[in-house]
């Protein structure tokens, strides 16, 4: 075993090596002389907004050669995870983005600095020129804590020449017309008619709220007939094979774009986001025949009431103040107009600024839909129990696979729920979210 | 006959593998110091901490702020009389025997397969790695395409005829479970194995020889020879594979996040669950709590059965 | 003539070990394949069974995403197996070999370390290592998945281990040897392929590790590939091509070490370790 003994003394000493670089570099302090502002989110680095982001950065070091922007990606699903553990240590980053429904109870839970006085400075008409609801949950009693960049809401996509080939000439304005659309899609073309998200995360709740709300159903009170009769609507589609029931196993909103894509459904509900993502300019050029739609009502005439998504950035509560001027320059520059219709146009999103959404549409009218939805999209926490709102989500995803999958009926799985959130109140607590989602809902369908 | 390892007789031990010389135990101390430390300072912390978390009413902005009273068992409670929590534990133990019957006999006729010499065998063993090896999300995520309606089970069987609707492996109330068990199965087959066939390689020729001589069988081989001295690697194997199996998390995450609904939440997924989705740390500390019991009571049983061989 | 029937039956055996080998490793070959097609490709119903029009494009570009993360997985990975063996060894020899009051108790510490998930120690872990300024370097993110494989491979080692003959040392004592050079003289050889066991389930431990990583390390030039693959997952849809294609890279060195490692075993064995 001579030759053994050779190679084990070699891998023994590599192997002491690596543990001798590690330990030296991890011990050793790199030399600082410069201020670094780490910017952390979940934008995907290969995406629109992230390299934008990281373009703003290089054009901020330049102007000040003594800050370096550290740009930091956390996956999606662990950003949550990771504000807290940061917040627990007081170890926030500089601006951390967050997803809009996470905002006011991070802001209770005080991960973000006030900043009101600096948006004072700036000037109060910077502040009113964003739209009402992005206002109201990026701020808490008076004081204003983070900005909404960038937004978004669901719209009904679907494929002209699918059909066309089935004999249909125009998008359904109604969920019956969206059933009935289905069965002739059904029945000439043999594939789904309709597809939607109903995974077990907040993707599956959002997709929900469009149909609980244009019906005037509310999250509080999930047992009216209201709700009900938006989760039986679906049902129904799923149940008659018009929607495939693998939509509650789905990886997310994007493999139903890849169904859509792939012509195995005709309609789909999903958002604007698609255009920066999966539907780029060369996939509409070869697919042809993608357009879109608000979403079907259940009567003619009322309004589709859509959830708006997106997300916000803001300073670290526990931010080093030598810092925190420079972090708020850059804060500025992210929600300053004319960067923010810069942003969007590359990411596929919807400005939060009205002097920037109007802007848009000359680049990309066929964001049209999303825009006339916007007006009209609810914060989700607001009429959701603010620092509530991941509960009841989560209450209602398992209500709405339940139903989707026929474990139970839409009545029984939404019984259930709306008494679990009930129970998640004091009774006082209770009267007063519900209040407050059914004026914010009435406003919304403009009642 | 000369038994190196002791063995005086297929089935009985010789008493005493270990030091019976007092001046060198001493020295053993010093042995275990660095990894009883390293233990004690981040391992058994986060023990604690989840021990005290538990008996808090614990929501998002007393976590951050430290000022989560103590409400003593009050979360036990309303854990046990949980609907959902009760058919969680049926789950896992389901899950968990399951999984670990068959991985460990799947791996167990895997080394015996492999303990012998044959062409490519070096490949093949690697390639037996490949599931631990796979990064979690991605094989998880094939098992979630796999098992869906119009995944490839399903095309199989309808192509084939053996059914005329697709079986809704992952998309129905009492399927899921099992559809994850399946996958679960196939992740802790390279462990199994591998740990297995050391334990494997290890055994003398000399005592397979002799029993030969004997006019032993196969079957008698496994029971009298190769049982008994594998017995250690045995019940490490299964002990380790119980402790892993139980806390299983990424796989039914990745593949059906604990539904539709709740069905298919193992104690893991669902403390993770409560955790990060609803906030309520304090209840999903005493999931987590209680998970560690079972997993605790299962591993003292799995190694009182060693000490009675001793 | 023998000679030819006793190649024959060998690959017998070759052909039988295929079976399960095959039935184990085909999610493996979909996945390989995934990172040849387009997305579009990967969601075709029925599933190709071979790439339509097959491109090195993606596995390319998932090679350039991936090779700046190479060096940190390295580094951890190894670092990690050499810390955890250093401390595994001689911790399994005690608790194999010798009575010790506080062994049993010991041994049962360090199955409970292994109990709980990555996600629930987590948290409770950054706190611990946030007080000592331990963030955010390859050392933290080597000693917090020590956490994890210390214990793991002191188990394992210590099963093994328990075969040494005690006979063996105890003569070796009366020789007049010291602990020390019982130690490294006879036990490590002897148990070199339990060594080669507990060092490969451990490489593929740190290897793969993602949570531990995620929490401890801020900078991106820090990672290790295994969050570099979920640069592939954004927050909209999954490049599910470049995922695939980037798992198979991922999965290559632990793979190629799992070979190597193997046959040290097997060498080990033939050189006499286990026989007497």
């Amino acid at each position: 075993m001579k030759g053994g003994k050779y190679v084990k003394r070699f891998i023994l000493t590599f192997l002491v090596l690596s543990l001798g670089v590690a330990v030296s570099i991890g011990t050793v302090a790199v030399a600082q002389e410069k201020v670094t502002i780490t910017v952390q989110d979940y934008f995907d680095p290969a995406g629109g907004m992230a390299k934008f982001i990281d373009e703003m950065a290089v054009e901020f070091e330049r102007n000040h050669p003594e800050v370096k922007i550290n740009h930091v990606y956390i996956p999606f699903a662990q950003l949550l995870p990771t504000i807290l553990q940061q917040s627990l240590t007081r170890t926030v980053p500089e601006l951390t983005m967050a997803d809009n429904p996470w905002v006011p109870q991070l802001i209770k839970a005080g991960t973000y600095k006030d900043i009101t006085d600096q948006v004072k400075e700036w000037g109060w008409e910077n502040w009113e020129d964003f739209f009402k609801g992005h206002r109201e949950l990026t701020s808490a009693n008076d004081r204003i804590y983070a900005f909404q960049i960038t937004t978004n809401n669901l719209a009904l996509f679907y494929r002209k020449g699918l059909l066309e080939k089935a004999g249909i000439a125009n998008p359904p304005e109604t969920w019956q017309e969206l059933k009935e659309q289905s069965q002739k899609i059904k029945e000439a073309l043999d594939i789904y008619g309709f597809a939607f998200c109903a995974t077990a995360s907040e993707e599956g709740t959002w997709q929900f709220e469009p149909f609980l709300w244009s019906n005037g159903g509310s999250l509080l009170e999930l047992d009216q007939p209201e709700a009900i009769e938006a989760l039986q609507f679906l049902t129904e589609m799923v149940v008659a094979g018009y929607t495939p029931r693998d939509i509650v196993n789905v990886s997310g909103q994007g493999d139903v774009t890849q169904w859509f894509m792939n012509a195995e459904v005709a309609m789909m509900v999903n958002g604007n986001w698609e255009f920066g993502w999966h539907l780029t300019e060369d996939v509409m050029q070869q697919l042809g025949d993608v357009a879109v739609a608000t979403l079907p009502v259940p009567q003619k005439g009322m309004r589709p009431v859509v959830p708006f998504g997106g997300e916000c950035f803001g300073i670290s509560g526990n931010i080093d103040p030598a810092k925190f001027d420079l972090a708020w320059e850059f804060l500025k520059i992210l929600g300053s107009s004319d960067t923010m219709l810069r942003a969007n146009i590359k990411h596929g999103g919807l400005p939060t600024r009205a002097s920037a959404a109007g802007k848009i549409l000359a680049e990309k009218p066929i964001l049209k839909p999303f825009l006339d939805q916007a007006q009209y999209a609810l914060p989700r926490p607001l009429v959701g129990g603010i620092d509530k709102y991941p509960d009841i989500s989560s209450t209602v995803w398992v209500a709405v696979q339940k139903a989707l999958t026929e474990m139970a009926t839409p009545e029984e799985a939404l019984k259930n729920a709306a008494s679990a959130i009930r129970e998640i109140f004091s009774a006082e607590e209770y009267e007063m979210y519900k209040n407050m989602a059914r004026e914010l809902l009435a406003e919304a369908r403009g009642k | 006959m000369f038994f190196p390892l002791g063995i005086t007789s297929p089935g009985g031990r010789e008493r005493s593998s270990s030091f019976s010389m007092k001046t060198t135990s001493h020295v053993g101390y010093f042995f275990i110091v660095p990894a009883l430390v390293y233990v004690l300072f981040f391992g058994v912390y986060p023990l604690i901490y989840n021990f005290i978390l538990s008996l808090k009413e614990v929501t998002l902005i007393t976590y951050m702020s430290g000022t989560s009273p103590w409400v003593g068992l009050a979360n036990y409670w309303q854990t046990i009389k949980d609907v959902v929590f009760q058919r969680t534990f049926t789950n896992t133990l389901l899950f968990t025997s399951l999984s670990l019957a068959f991985q460990f006999l799947i791996g167990f006729f895997l080394a015996i397969l492999f303990n012998r010499s044959f062409p490519l065998k070096g490949l093949l063993q690697s390639l037996i790695m490949i599931p631990w090896v796979l990064p979690i999300i991605v094989s998880g995520s094939f098992f979630r395409w796999f098992f869906s309606d119009r995944g490839m089970v399903n095309g199989f069987l309808l192509a084939w005829d053996f059914i005329d609707k697709p079986i809704p492996w992952i998309t129905s109330q009492k399927l899921p479970i099992f559809a994850v068990t399946l996958a679960n199965i196939w992740l802790g087959i390279p462990f199994n194995f591998v740990l297995l066939y050391t334990g494997l390689r290890a055994i003398p020729i000399e005592l397979f020889e002799s029993a030969d001589i004997d006019g032993a069988n196969w079957w008698q081989r496994i029971a009298f020879i190769t049982f008994p001295v594998l017995r250690p690697v045995i019940i490490t194997t299964l002990t380790l594979g119980c402790i892993f199996t139980v806390k299983v998390f990424d796989l039914v995450w990745i593949i059906t996040q604990g539904g539709p609904g709740d069905v298919s939440h193992l104690l893991s997924t669902l403390s993770y669950s409560w955790a990060f989705n609803k906030f309520h740390f304090g209840r999903a500390s005493s999931v987590l709590v209680i998970m560690l019991s079972l997993v605790v009571s299962l591993t003292v049983l799995l190694n009182s059965i060693r000490s009675e061989g001793e | 003539m023998s000679m030819m029937k006793g190649r024959m039956k060998q690959w017998k055996w070759t052909l039988v070990a295929l079976i399960p080998t095959v039935i184990i490793v085909f999610p493996l070959y979909f996945i390989a394949i995934g990172g040849f097609q387009t997305v579009a490709e990967i969601f075709h119903r029925p599933p190709y069974w071979f790439p339509p029009r097959p491109s090195w494009q993606f596995y390319g570009d998932a090679l350039v995403t991936l090779l700046p993360y190479l060096k940190n997985s390295l580094i951890m990975a190894l670092g990690n197996l050499a810390l955890t063996l250093l401390v595994a060894l001689p911790s399994a020899f005690a608790l194999a070999k010798f009575r010790l009051k506080i062994g049993k108790s010991t041994f049962f510490l360090l199955a409970f370390t292994q109990m709980l998930p990555a996600t629930a120690v987590i948290i409770p872990l950054f706190l611990i290592f946030n007080r000592f300024r331990l963030i955010n370097n390859y050392l933290s993110a080597i000693l917090g998945i020590a956490v994890f494989t210390i214990p793991f491979a002191t188990i394992i080692l210590r099963a093994y281990m328990q075969a040494i003959p005690t006979g063996l040392l105890e003569a070796a004592f009366i020789d007049g040897a010291s602990l020390f050079r019982v130690f490294r003289s006879i036990v490590i050889p002897l148990a070199s392929p339990a060594i080669a066991t507990a060092g490969i389930l451990t490489l593929i431990m740190a290897w793969g590790d993602f949570i531990v990583s995620l929490s401890f390390l801020k900078d991106r030039t820090l990672q290790p590939m295994s969050i570099g693959l979920y640069n592939f997952i954004g927050q909209y849809g999954v490049q599910w091509n470049k995922l695939m294609a980037g798992s198979m890279i991922f999965a290559v060195p632990p793979l190629i070490v799992a070979l190597l490692a193997g046959k040290s075993i097997v060498a080990g064995l033939t050189a006499g370790a286990f026989k007497e």
